[in-house]
C-alpha cells in the first residue's frame, strides 16, 4: 500500500526551521556551558535565530505575489502570514534584547532564549494556519512557551504564581478553543477554513455557530479581550518584565490576525453575526481597560489594562468586516507591537535601577536622570492615546475610518470617548516622569551598570513607533497587499 | 458452519458481557476505594475492559489508543503521583462538600437521561443527522493515511508541542530544585 504524502514546499518553511534550529541550540548551548558563556551563546544563538527568520518572512513577503497552500494546504503562504510572521519576530528580537541583563533569570537566562524563540515558532505558525487542528496546535505551542517564560525566575514568587495562573486560565480558554473547532468540524465535516466556509452551515446551523461563538471565546482569551481578560493584569504584573512586553505586543498581534484570517475565510456567511460580537467585545475591553488603568498605581499593571484597551481598539477594525479594517487592523498591530515592546523596556530598565517594581511614583524624575528613557515613555504614552508622532495616531483613525465606512458611527464614538478617558492616566504617568525627584525614589548606591541591549531595544521601539507615522505610505502599501487575498463580507 | 457462526455469536457475548461487567465493577471500586493506589489499580481495569468493548465495536485502533495511552502512560503517572504523595489523598469524597455530591448526582443523571434518550430515539429511528460510518472508518490503516497525508502537519507539530511541554517540565523542575537548596 503506498500512502500519498502531500508535496513540502520547502522555501515556504524556512522561517520556521530558522526558529527551530534556534531553539535546539539555544537548549545544547544552555546544557553544555556555564556562566556568562551561556548566556552571551545564549543571547547570540536566539538573535541569529531571530534575524535569520526575519530575513526568511521578508524574502517570502518580497516574492508570494499570490498565497499558497502548504503541506496538503493545512498552512498557508500568503503575505498576511509573512506580515504578521515579521511582526511576531521583531517583538521577539526587542524581547530577546531585554534579557541580557534580566537579574531575576539568573541561571536560567539561556533556556529563557530557547522558550522565547520556541514562543516565536508557535505564533509564526498560528498565523499561517489555515487548519483548525493547525490553529489549535501553534495556540498550544506558543501558550506552553509562555507558561514556562512567564515562570523563569523562580525566585520571585509572583512569577511563579503568574505562571500557574496564566496556565489555568489560558488552558480553559484553549479547551474553550478546541471545543468551538470540534463542533465547527462536526457541523461542516471540513477542517480547512477556506472549506469551512464553501461547505456553509449544513443542516445544523446552531451547532456551527456554537463552534465559531466557543473559537471566538479562545481566542479573546488570548487577545485579553474584556470579559476574558481577568488574568491579564495579575500575569502581566507577575510575569518577568521583558516576557510580558513580549506577551503584550507578540499575543495579540499574532491572534487578532488569526481572528482576521479565520472569520473571513470560514465564516463569510456569519458576517453579520460576528462583527457584532466582536463589536460587543471591542466595546466591552474598551470600558474596562480603561476605567480599570485608571485606579492602578503599579506600572506593569496600569499598562496591562492598558492593553486590555488596546484590545477594544485592535478589535474595531476586525468588527467592521471590510478591506479598510483588515489594513488597519495590520497597520495598527506595527506601532502598538512597539509601543508595547518599548513602554516595558522603559519599565524593566527602571525596575534594574530601583531594585523593586515600579509604580507611577517610581518613574517620578526619570526624565532628569535619564533623559532619553524619559522621552521615550514620554512618547510611547503619547503614542498609546493616540496622538503623534506615533504610527498608533494614523492606526486608530484607519480604525475609525473602517467603522465609518461599515457605518458604525456608534463604536467610533465610544471609542474616542475612551481615548479621551484614558488620556487622564497615560498623562499621570507622563507627569511623574518630568515630576522633580524627591530623594526617597533615587537609586540607592549609585547609578546601576549602563545596560546597552535594553537602550537599544528602547530606541529601536521608538523608532519603529515613530517611523511608522513617517514612513506610512509604504506600510499601507504592504498591508494593503498583505489583506488582498481575502474577501471581505462587507 | 451455522454451528460455527453461531459459536462465535455466542463467544462474542460472553466476552461482552464479562468485559461490561469487569467496567462496571472496576468503575465502581475506582470510587469506592478508600485507598487511592487501589482506586488507580481499579482505573486499569476500567480502562482495560473499556479497550475490549472497543474492540468489540471494531474500532481497533481506539482500542490499541487506549491500551498504550491510558492504560499505559496516563497510569503510570497516577501510580506515579500517588507513590510521590504516599496516599495522602483520602477518599475523593472524604473531603468533598455537599454541593459537590449533588452536582455529580445531577451529571450522572442527566449523562444517564441522554444515553437512554438516544437509544429510544435510534429505536424508533428518530435520529434524524446519524453519522453514516463507511467500512473502514477508525481502522488503523485509514488513520494512517490521514497522519501522512492530508493531516501531515499537525500530526508533525504536536510531536513538536509535546517536546517543548517536556522541555518546559525538565526547566521548571531543575529550577525548584535550586530554589529548595538556596532556602
Amino acid at each position: 500500500m503506498s500512502i500519498d504524502t502531500p508535496a513540502i514546499d520547502w522555501a515556504g518553511l524556512s522561517p520556521y526551521f530558522a526558529l527551530l534550529g534556534g531553539i535546539v541550540a539555544a537548549l545544547l548551548s544552555s546544557v553544555f556551558l556555564r556562566g556568562p558563556a551561556r548566556n552571551a551563546a545564549g543571547f547570540a544563538i536566539a538573535a541569529l535565530a531571530l534575524l535569520g527568520a526575519l530575513a526568511a518572512a521578508i524574502a517570502l513577503a518580497v516574492v508570494d505575489e499570490t498565497g499558497s497552500g502548504m503541506i496538503a494546504d493545512s498552512l498557508r503562504r500568503d503575505r498576511l502570514a509573512d506580515v504578521a510572521q515579521i511582526v511576531v519576530v521583531c517583538a521577539g528580537l526587542l524581547a530577546a534584547l531585554l534579557f541580557v541583563r534580566e537579574p531575576d533569570a539568573g541561571e536560567r537566562r539561556g533556556d529563557a532564549y530557547a522558550l522565547l524563540l520556541s514562543a516565536v515558532a508557535g505564533m509564526a505558525l498560528f498565523v499561517a494556519a489555515n487548519d483548525l487542528i493547525v490553529l489549535f496546535l501553534g495556540l498550544e505551542w506558543f501558550s506552553i512557551s509562555l507558561y514556562i517564560l512567564c515562570a523563569v525566575t523562580p525566585e520571585r514568587t509572583r512569577s511563579l504564581e503568574a505562571s500557574l495562573k496564566y496556565l489555568i486560565v489560558g488552558g480553559f480558554g484553549s479547551a474553550v478553543l478546541l471545543f468551538g473547532a470540534a463542533l465547527v468540524y462536526g457541523a461542516s465535516g471540513k477542517l480547512r477554513f477556506a472549506e469551512i466556509g464553501l461547505a456553509g452551515p449544513g443542516s445544523d446551523r446552531l451547532l456551527l455557530v456554537t463552534g465559531l461563538a466557543m473559537l471566538l471565546v479562545g481566542l479573546a482569551f488570548k487577545v485579553s479581550a474584556a470579559p476574558f481578560h481577568m488574568w491579564t493584569p495579575d500575569v502581566y504584573q507577575g510575569a518577568p518584565t521583558p516576557v510580558t512586553g513580549f506577551m503584550a505586543a507578540a499575543t495579540k498581534a499574532a491572534a487578532l490576525v488569526v481572528a482576521l484570517r479565520f472569520l473571513t475565510e470560514a465564516f463569510p456567511g456569519e458576517a453579520a453575526l460576528w462583527t457584532i460580537t466582536l463589536a460587543v467585545l471591542a466595546v466591552a475591553s474598551l470600558a474596562v481597560g480603561n476605567l480599570g488603568a485608571l485606579v492602578q498605581r503599579d506600572l506593569k499593571r496600569l499598562l496591562a489594562y492598558s492593553s486590555v484597551s488596546h484590545a477594544g481598539f485592535l478589535l474595531m477594525p476586525v468588527a467592521a468586516g471590510n478591506a479598510l479594517g483588515g489594513r488597519a487592523l495590520l497597520y495598527y498591530l506595527i506601532p502598538y507591537a512597539a509601543l508595547s515592546v518599548g513602554s516595558f523596556a522603559v519599565v524593566a530598565a527602571r525596575e534594574r535601577e530601583l531594585g523593586r517594581a515600579v509604580t507611577i511614583d517610581g518613574m517620578t524624575g526619570l526624565g532628569w536622570e535619564r533623559p532619553v528613557h524619559g522621552a521615550a515613555m514620554t512618547t510611547f504614552m503619547l503614542g498609546f492615546i493616540g496622538l503623534p508622532p506615533t504610527g498608533l495616531f494614523l492606526g486608530k483613525f484607519y480604525a475609525f475610518s473602517a467603522l465609518y465606512e461599515r457605518g458604525w458611527t456608534w463604536l467610533m464614538i465610544i471609542g474616542a470617548v475612551f481615548t479621551a478617558v484614558s488620556v487622564a492616566y497615560y498623562l499621570g504617568v507622563v507627569r511623574a516622569i518630568y515630576a522633580r525627584p524627591v530623594l526617597a525614589a533615587a537609586p540607592a548606591g549609585g547609578s546601576p551598570p549602563r545596560d546597552t541591549a535594553i537602550d537599544v531595544a528602547i530606541v529601536a521601539s521608538l523608532v519603529i513607533a515613530v517611523g511608522t507615522f513617517f514612513g506610512v505610505d509604504p506600510l499601507i502599501d504592504v498591508v494593503t497587499r498583505a489583506v488582498a487575498d481575502l474577501t471581505f463580507p462587507f | 458452519m451455522i454451528l460455527a457462526s453461531l459459536a462465535g455469536d455466542v463467544l462474542v457475548w460472553v466476552v461482552w458481557v464479562v468485559a461490561a461487567i469487569a467496567l462496571l465493577a472496576s468503575g465502581f471500586a475506582v470510587v469506592l476505594f478508600r485507598n487511592p493506589f487501589h482506586s488507580a489499580l481499579a482505573l486499569i481495569l476500567n480502562l482495560g475492559s473499556l479497550a475490549v468493548l472497543y474492540l468489540l465495536l471494531s474500532a481497533e485502533f481506539v482500542a490499541a489508543a487506549q491500551v498504550l495511552v491510558y492504560a499505559g502512560a496516563v497510569m503510570v503517572m497516577f501510580l506515579f503521583v500517588i507513590a510521590y504523595l504516599g496516599g495522602r489523598a483520602d477518599a475523593p469524597w472524604a473531603s468533598s462538600q455537599a454541593a459537590v455530591r449533588v452536582a455529580a448526582v445531577v451529571t450522572c443523571v442527566v449523562l444517564l437521561a441522554e444515553v437512554v434518550l438516544v437509544i429510544a430515539l435510534d429505536a424508533r429511528d428518530g435520529l434524524s443527522s446519524a453519522a453514516e460510518i463507511t467500512e473502514g472508518f477508525g481502522s488503523p490503516r485509514e488513520l494512517g493515511r490521514l497522519f501522512l497525508g492530508d493531516n501531515l502537519l499537525a500530526f508533525e507539530v504536536s510531536s513538536l508541542v509535546l517536546l517543548i511541554g517536556a522541555v518546559g517540565g525538565v526547566i521548571l523542575g531543575a529550577t525548584v530544585r535550586r530554589g529548595e537548596v538556596e532556602e
